[in-house]
């Protein structure tokens, strides 16, 4: 007969070996996979739009995927792996585009805008404050 | 300040931001560009290292020693990515027979992510355009030409560099560009 005693160290029993199984699944992901998955998402498929290789199931996705494990068992950096795409499809390949001098105005063009819509929206409320004042006077 | 310079100040600004979402637009929205399309550049020269290795066609093996063709025969080639599950290739597969039986040993033909006995039937009952022809099976030479999809056509000169590439059937103006495109790498 279970007394009131034995009870919560039953308990706490099923629990550790709930979360032991959890944490056991949880590493069953392994370093390269891990490595694999955030690569397939810095990599665009080349035939869909704006989809990186993560997202598609296109079949050069797929080549493309299959590719990175590839090189990842070949022991390459994740800088090499890109690099490898890069030299066969060019920058477009990756989803973030990199900063270069050609692509300065990709990167601070929106900012711009906006500097120049905040000038212009300061220098109309200063027009109409101006013009207050030389009304008080 | 005064109020006439603020009037000027906002009348530039205006203007200088008015001309460049005026030139953004101008260009994004342009016709001739699709966005969904990627850029495909001859600057970036394909990697010829899997070049040739893949598997052969049935009934084509003597066909699959790319290298041989390519020592046989000096001069410019063509190679074609083309897939018997590919219906725009149907297209412009009456174009290549064509250019095949007028280039002898010019057209190399890699058949991307296709089972080599449908390559096969499909090359025997339409007709082989290629002097040599693989099955690419792990689509590595499609990744090292930078592949964008099937069909799609590079030239190159007798040195091996990348002259021309159509990143579609040869119909129509990219079909008009290629004949350009080789008559250029005669010369």
């Amino acid at each position: 007969m279970m007394t009131n005693q034995t009870r919560p160290i039953l308990a706490l029993l099923c629990l550790a070996v709930l979360t032991s199984l959890m944490t056991s699944f949880a590493s069953a992901q392994t370093v390269s996979e891990i490595r694999a998955k955030a690569l397939y998402t810095e990599l665009r498929c080349v035939v869909c739009a704006g989809q990186s290789i993560a997202e598609s199931n296109s079949e050069l996705a797929q080549d493309m995927r299959a590719q990175v494990t590839v090189l990842i068992a070949a022991n390459k950096s994740d800088a090499e792996i890109r690099d490898w795409f890069v030299t066969r499809y060019g920058d477009a390949v990756l989803m973030n585009p990199p900063l270069k001098p050609l692509t300065l105005a990709l990167w601070f063009g929106p900012l711009l805008i906006f500097v120049l819509g905040a000038g212009i929206t300061g220098l109309v409320m200063m027009r109409g404050q101006s013009r207050l004042v030389e009304k008080e006077r | 300040m005064s109020t006439n310079f603020l009037r000027m100040a906002i009348f530039v600004l205006g203007a200088v931001s008015i001309v460049l979402v005026g030139t953004l637009l101008w260009f994004g929205l342009s016709p001739q560009r699709n966005p969904a399309d990627f850029p495909t550049s001859t600057t970036i020269q394909p990697d010829f290292s899997a070049f040739g290795q893949g598997r052969a066609l049935p009934g084509f093996e003597d066909l699959s020693d790319i290298a041989a063709v390519r020592a046989g025969v000096e001069g410019p080639f063509v190679v074609n990515f083309f897939a018997s599950w590919c219906q725009p290739c149907r297209l412009e597969h009456p174009y290549l027979l064509e250019f095949g039986a007028a280039n002898p040993g010019r057209l190399i033909g890699l058949a991307y992510r296709d089972d080599p006995i449908n390559a096969a039937t499909y090359l025997t009952t339409d007709g082989n355009p290629y002097a040599a022809v693989l099955a690419d099976t792990d689509s590595l030479n499609a990744l090292n030409f930078g592949l964008t999809g099937v069909p799609e056509t590079y030239v190159f000169s007798a040195d091996g560099d990348l002259l021309f590439r159509s990143p579609g059937p040869l119909i129509g103006a990219l079909k008009s560009q290629f004949i350009d495109a080789w008559a250029a790498a005669q010369k």
